[in-house]
């Protein structure tokens, strides 16, 4: 790894070129010397070569490759070990797989600087990040505690050097992104579906509903609504059909993509200052993010300050300070990609007019059927029609978050350099506050009013007071840290001891607002009270009597720790190092009693470093190998060993009696046993000739005993299920990263690679199987413990094929093709066909450079392999009465022989629930989730200019998600989301770097 | 380790916190201020009031299987293949998972609330003894009512005078999951059940401010209901007058809106405790409709004609008199009128045909236009009891009674009715003879399976 920084440190320094082409190998090397890679642990920064842990390193250079305004974002793909877990929607950083399942957020803790961080990730500004550790193994939980048992990031932020000269920085992104593909997942064509409802109402499928007292309560589709009509004679055959017809070609998701969305565009400047005088220290930094989101109306925003600085204030006594604010805002409202109309519907019919030809926005059917309702309601109501494009302009919805961080740290070097006492503080203060105002021209202000007004003899009498709803939302989150550490620093002869012991204390508290102005005029900011206690009329009596919701309350957060911690090394002869770390942390952690609230976690390593060793050193290719290992164990109490139930007051009243009303939301259970985890790891690290190859090699090992999980109890206590420690875990897995860099001519190209595989294994499990149909329910996007199983794993019905006759689809039961859909979901798990993990065991990255003076190009390319997905299909159920489509509506089977092309069942009428159910979830629609991605491209240059050189410059281009070049798939889809997948982006950008 | 321990303690002392007895002190604060473990009397005065979970969780199997409806069938193919299984009385119904949490497991949480309840009072000393006899009145009491609510799904009929050794319902000894679920024998549950119910009676306060919570009257009304069940037209008689002596005001239908499609708010004057269920949802207004028949029976002056029913577009009727005052149309809770049903038929059953008439009589003529209603008599005990029989079933529709009534009324000769689905728009037919074992339902498969508990007969 320490030839990692090599070809770092070659090309930049501080992210600019400073002529790398006029460097002979000699001047590298003594810059090599200078730029020793050094790991901030968040308590400690250690040299690697003292390291024995598997710790990343990810420099600036590294970190500026992608332009995002989330650091966290600009570490994928760049670090082996660490998987971006994006399948349910939202991104989860997995750090060499889990170890523990019962972790509150499966992710790693995120550290910046010297604590954990509080608040919105967002509001750092990667410009103001220097590097980020990653620690991967049993030192991670020894350091950082319990928290950390899915490992730790530390974000270290710049700061200025001592006797340096002022420094100054100034960069400008500009982002491109193209409109999101919101057809990604394929729908049925119009056309197809209407002649799915011409079939239905022909068969009657619509007569309950159009028959029904409360229609009104029941939306229709235009179609079905122009069948009745016709029906009644109120509409000729032909007008009909040539109505019908016309819808044939539509599709409302394009008239969004016209109409709502546009190229979404963002702007990131920022300007920095450095430096140092003789007793001093100082970085400042100023940074100004806008942008144009991808709706129409959206807009968003971001400033961050930052000040880090040190003062010498006499001789061993040093001050850090550090000061750091960030505000951001975001406006407008977003409108989905696929609208959902309620009203008994999910999805919204797909040849529904968004838009007219005349700039008008007609009404679509939504939550109330107007076409029933006409006849009952009054002109004196508001308009209680709606249309999503119109919608999405009215009223406003605004949030703000500041983001207020402090620290100050006191070092006092007690005895010589040998002995220090530091001490450091930190206060977090993030505010958030959210701010909707639904006008009056926004629907559910106006189906708000319409409910509860009445039509007295005098005109219309309001339950709620005609005007804007206003809802506000407020947030805080606010924490002190303390931290008080003894530093023993010695070398004598060839020994060399750094011991450090510590206690930490921290207490976060999070505090939330939220309340609702009925009638609320935004001229005059003045509102009116409404009755929220009695019971109300509604219009007509349509909904009986109601009590309005009374919305908002205040709620409560406390997090507390208290630690103690010891880390220490010790090396001789630069050869050997012995370290060791253990820390006990507590918290505040419901129902655990205070004897067991302390949770100790150790770890120990080895790090011998062999090229050092005499008999290596006359080999000359060989510039550096260490070997390390390290063994530790971790715990977790689960949270909940309560031996009494656990229950939740709310925030509202209940709805009949309107009373305040408590719910049960954990059963007692005294038996819960601590988790524990126990992680080995062993890592070589290699440096060959003459540094033009290098990497690293870690080899892992994790046994998790006690496991804790949800597991199925007898439902008849009340509860599906319960915590319990039900399983033992072993995994196992390798990290390699590999990079070397070689000149041709001019030219220099440097490769970098990772590799990582990490399997597990559930070795015993004493939980309760739950039923078989709960295993096949999300193709492996849940832990699941399953004996002899990875974790997330993927079930799937056995699949017969389709029947001939019938194009019904079909499984085995005992042995024999059977069409018995209720018992075929049902039968046992061991007559699934089990496709292993459903979160990738294999992936990696590979990351080309191509340098030519002052030109160079990257890219990076990504694979996956090994994981299966099942993919969304068509449930002819959902699609009757839910209006929910699929493409694969198109590869039904029609007639006797479609069965050999096709696996998708024939459309039966009835539907049936089960049969739908048996095929989506068999293994016809398993997928492998392997796929190969070049997520982007980077093309920079770099030139100095000014008197004497002294401005370094650097402007590139920047291409991100740029595409999915492979996937195992035949369906186009990209497994690495469950939705569809971020669009494309591209990015211009400048930086300049003027040194006195 | 001993030197470790010392510069822990040397470090926590330094770092303000003291020593580990502060550490613990500052550790104490919850982590959120709404979650708590019960510790006070308000915080199971809050768990009784969970509407949601104790007056709203009834199982929609106590109607799915009743005569009073009818669905088209188009309609009921619209439907998860469970609800089709249930309304054509299939031998196995396949509960999915859904349909495990509506059935079963939402009123066995009734059930868990009030073990919570009953084990915090036993730990929680503070109090009036008036407000821990209420809660405990309370607890008692809504666990009885989920009890009887799912004998009547889950286990045999009582039999009078019968052994009654058949497994009853599950029964939970208490909160604790670690012990497991038993079934005793059907006798035992309605044992447990009317115990429970005259404990409650005793503890209960005699009025109650909000109907969501039971008083004494709705523990009397209760038994009354639980002895009707169980044949014993004795002590049905009894417990009924004993709560009509609490209150015994019908509504005069003459005063209603006859014409809105809700006549009744939630709770309204006849309502003694508040319960509905909400998970019977092939019996919706849209979907579901009442047999001509039944809806005939209602003749020329009778009110409930108006009042309890709604044409649709196809010209068939559609129950909209629920007394729980909205959409919901099954009301499961207790009232007045069905006091007097239960006064009329005991009276009648017990060679009292005289007072039998005018109990009946008072009520119907409620019913009734103004002065259109003829009263009517007979000395005939089992004319009586035939007209009070039709009458409860014309009063009494969607109230969770009818299922119940049926499983009773098949072991008498006399009134014993084969139940017949049909469809005007299929050929799909399916018959239910009285005493039928599908008159019990199974159990959900994957509670046997984890439970290792006996399956009802088929």
């Amino acid at each position: 790894m320490l030839a990692g920084a090599t070809v770092q440190a070659q090309v930049t320094v501080k992210g600019i070129t400073r002529k790398p082409e006029n460097r002979s190998t000699d001047t590298v090397k003594t810059l090599i010397m200078e730029e020793v890679e050094v790991i901030n642990t968040g308590y400690q920064r250690i040299p690697r070569s003292r390291a024995t842990g598997s710790f990343e390193h990810i420099d600036s250079t590294m970190l500026s490759r992608r332009m995002s305004s989330n650091v966290l974002d600009r570490l994928e793909n760049t670090v082996p070990g660490l998987q971006f877990d994006r399948r349910d929607g939202n991104a989860t950083i997995n750090v060499r797989g889990l170890n523990s399942l019962s972790t509150p957020m499966h992710g790693p803790l995120i550290v910046v600087d010297n604590f954990p961080f509080d608040g919105d990730i967002n509001m750092i500004n990667p410009n103001d990040v220097e590097s980020v550790t990653v620690l991967k193994d049993a030192a991670a939980a020894s350091i950082w505690g319990a928290r950390a048992g899915n490992g730790v990031i530390v974000i270290t932020t710049r700061t200025g050097k001592e006797n340096r000269p002022l420094e100054l920085g100034f960069s400008s992104n500009h982002t491109l992104t193209d409109k999101p593909d919101i057809k990604y997942v394929p729908r049925m064509s119009a056309s197809d579906f209407i002649d799915v409802e011409m079939m239905l109402y022909e068969k009657g499928f619509y007569d309950g509903t159009l028959g029904s007292a409360n229609l009104w309560n029941y939306v229709t589709s235009p179609v079905v609504d122009l069948l009745d009509d016709h029906d009644k004679g109120l509409i000729s055959e032909t007008d009909m059909h040539a109505a019908i017809d016309g819808w044939r070609d539509h599709d409302y998701r394009d008239e969004l993509l016209r109409y709502r969305y546009r190229k979404a565009y963002r702007m990131q400047n920022s300007f920095s200052l450095s430096g140092g005088g003789k007793r001093s220290s100082y970085y400042f930094a100023l940074g100004q993010d806008r942008g144009l989101g991808d709706q129409t109306g959206n807009t968003e925003e971001r400033y961050t300050v930052r000040s880090n600085s040190t003062f010498r204030l006499r001789k061993g006594l040093e001050l850090r300070a550090q000061l750091s604010y960030g505000l951001s805002r975001r406006n407008g409202r977003h409108l989905p990609g696929e609208i959902n109309p309620s009203g008994g519907k999910t999805a919204l019919y797909p040849y529904a007019q968004l838009v007219d030809g005349q700039g008008g926005y007609p009404a679509i059917p939504y939550v109330y059927n107007l076409r029933a309702m006409a006849g009952l309601l009054d002109d004196r109501l508001l308009d209680w029609t709606y249309n999503p494009l119109k919608d999405a302009q009215t009223g406003e919805s605004i949030s703000r978050t500041g983001h207020l961080q402090a620290e100050l740290g006191l070092r006092w070097n007690l005895w010589k350099d040998i002995v220090q006492l530091q001490g450091t503080y930190s206060y977090t203060d993030q505010r958030s506050d959210r701010d909707t105002e639904d006008d009056i021209d926004t629907y559910s202000t106006r189906s708000l009013i319409n409910r509860y007004t009445i039509i007295g003899p005098g005109g219309p009498e309001y339950g709620v007071p005609p005007g804007s709803v206003k809802s506000t939302t407020l947030q805080r989150t606010s924490g002190h840290r303390g931290r008080l550490q003894a530093d023993y620093r010695q070398s004598w002869g060839r020994h060399r001891a750094d011991l450090l012991a510590g206690s930490e204390i921290s207490d976060r508290q999070s505090l939330s607002d939220a309340y609702r102005l009925y009638g609320f005029d935004p001229r005059t900011w003045v509102h009116k009270p409404v009755n929220t206690v009695d019971r109300l009329p509604t219009y007509d009596n349509m909904f009986s009597s109601q009590i309005l919701p009374d919305y908002g309350g205040k709620d409560r957060q406390v997090r507390r720790f208290v630690s103690f911690y010891l880390n220490g090394s010790y090396s001789f002869a630069d050869r050997y190092t012995v370290t060791y770390s253990a820390r006990k942390d507590a918290s505040n952690a419901f129902g655990v009693k205070a004897n067991d609230r302390w949770n100790p976690l150790w770890s120990a390593g080895l790090a011998w470093h062999l090229s050092k060793e005499a008999f290596l050193g006359d080999i000359s290719w060989l510039d550096d190998l260490r070997l390390r290992l390290t063994t530790g164990h971790g715990g977790n109490s689960g949270g909940l060993a309560n031996s009494l139930p656990l229950i939740i007051v709310r925030n509202s009243t209940v709805t009949y009696s309107n009373l305040p009303y408590a719910m049960i939301t954990a059963l007692p259970n005294p038996m819960l046993k601590w988790e524990d985890v126990r992680m080995d790891n062993l890592g070589i690290d290699f440096s060959l000739l003459r540094r033009r190859l290098g990497g690293s090699v870690e080899f892992y090992r994790k046994k998790s005993t006690d496991l804790i999980a949800r597991d199925p109890i007898d439902p008849t206590t009340g509860a599906h299920d319960v915590g319990r420690n039900v399983a033992e875990l072993s995994g196992k897995g390798v990290d390699i990263k590999l990079h070397g860099n070689f000149n041709i001519g001019a030219v220099q190209v440097a490769l970098r690679g990772g590799y990582s595989r990490s399997t597990n294994r559930v070795e015993k499990f004493y939980g309760t199987l739950a039923a078989t149909d709960t295993y096949t329910d999300d193709g492996g996007k849940s832990l699941t413990p399953m004996q002899d199983r990875s974790l997330y794993p993927v079930f799937s019905y056995r699949f017969a094929g389709l029947s001939g006759d019938a194009g019904n689809p079909m499984g085995y039961l005992d042995g024999e093709v059977s069409d018995d859909y209720s018992r075929l979901i049902k039968d046992s798990l061991q007559h699934t066909v089990y496709h292993g993990t459903g979160l990738a065991p294999t992936y990696g990255f590979f990351m080309p450079e191509v340098r030519w003076k002052g030109f160079s190009m990257t890219a990076n390319l990504t694979y996956k392999a090994g994981a299966h997905f099942l993919k969304e299909t068509i449930g002819y159920q959902d699609l009757f009465n839910s209006w929910r489509t699929h493409g694969d509506f198109g590869k039904r089977w029609q007639q006797p022989g479609d069965e050999s092309r096709t696996t998708v069942p024939s459309m039966v009428y009835p539907a049936n629930n089960v049969r739908d159910m048996f095929y989506a979830r068999s293994e016809a629609n398993v997928r492998r989730a392997d796929l190969l991605r070049l997520n982007d491209i980077r093309l920079a240059y770099s030139f100095d200019i000014g008197r004497g050189g002294n401005v370094g410059c650097q402007v590139y281009v920047t291409v991100n998600n740029v595409a999915l070049l492979w996937t195992a798939n035949k369906d186009g889809i990209d497994p690495d989301y469950s939705n569809m997948p971020p669009a494309r982006n591209y990015n211009l950008g400048v930086k300049l770097n003027l040194k006195q | 380790m001993d030197t470790l321990k010392r510069i822990f303690a040397i470090l926590c002392m330094l770092t303000g916190t003291g020593m580990m007895g502060a550490c613990s002190d500052f550790l104490e604060e919850k982590p959120e201020i709404s979650t708590s473990i019960p510790e006070t009397l308000n915080d199971l005065r809050l768990l009784l009031d969970d509407a949601t979970h104790i007056n709203q969780a009834a199982p929609g199997l106590i109607e799915l299987g009743s005569d009073d409806y009818e669905v088209d069938y188009t309609v009921m193919t619209s439907r998860p293949l469970f609800e089709q299984q249930v309304h054509l009385w299939d031998p196995a119904p396949a509960f999915q998972l859904p349909d495990v949490t509506l059935h079963w497991v939402n009123p066995y949480q009734t059930v868990l609330i009030a073990h919570v309840v009953l084990e915090g009072l036993g730990r929680i000393r503070e109090g009036t003894p008036q407000e821990r006899d209420q809660m405990r009145g309370e607890a008692l009491f809504i666990r009885a009512f989920a009890y009887f609510m799912l004998a009547q799904i889950y286990c045999d009929p009582y039999v009078p005078g019968g052994e009654n050794t058949a497994p009853g319902i599950f029964i939970r000894p208490s909160s604790d999951f670690n012990e497991p679920s038993f079934r005793p024998s059907v006798a035992e549950v309605y044992r447990l059940i009317s115990d429970d119910l005259k404990a409650a009676y005793d503890l209960l306060p005699e009025t109650v401010v909000y109907k969501t919570r039971p008083g004494r009257q709705a523990a009397a009304a209760l038994l009354a209901r639980v002895y009707l069940a169980m044949e014993a037209y004795g002590e049905a008689l009894d417990y009924a007058e004993l709560a009509l002596g609490y209150d015994s005001d019908l509504v005069d239908f003459n005063t209603l809106p006859v014409t809105t499609s809700n006549p009744f708010a939630p709770m309204s004057r006849e309502v003694i405790y508040h319960a509905i269920c909400a998970s019977a949802s092939l019996i919706t207004a849209s979907r579901s409709q009442v047999p001509v028949d039944l809806y005939d029976s209602y003749i020329e002056g009778d009110l409930r004609k108006t009042v309890y029913f709604k044409q649709k577009s196809n010209g068939r009727h559609v129950f909209k008199g629920g007394y729980s005052g909205n959409t919901v149309i099954i009301f499961t809770g207790l009232a007045i009128d069905e006091l007097y049903f239960i006064q009329a038929e005991c009276q009648a059953r017990l060679d009292r045909p005289g007072d039998a008439c005018s109990t009946i009589n008072h009520l119907l003529r409620l019913r009734w236009e103004d002065d259109t209603y003829v009263d009517f008599s007979s000395e005939d005990k089992l004319e009586v009891l035939d007209f009070v029989l039709k009458e409860r079933r014309k009063g009494l529709l969607f109230r969770g009674l009818r299922w119940s009534d049926l499983r009773r009324l098949n072991r008498d000769a006399r009134f014993r009715t084969t139940l017949v689905r049909r469809f005007d728009d299929s050929d799909v037919t399916s018959e239910l003879k009285p005493n039928d074992p599908r008159y019990t339902y199974l159990i959900p498969e994957d509670i046997i399976r984890i439970t290792g508990l006996e399956q009802n007969k088929r």
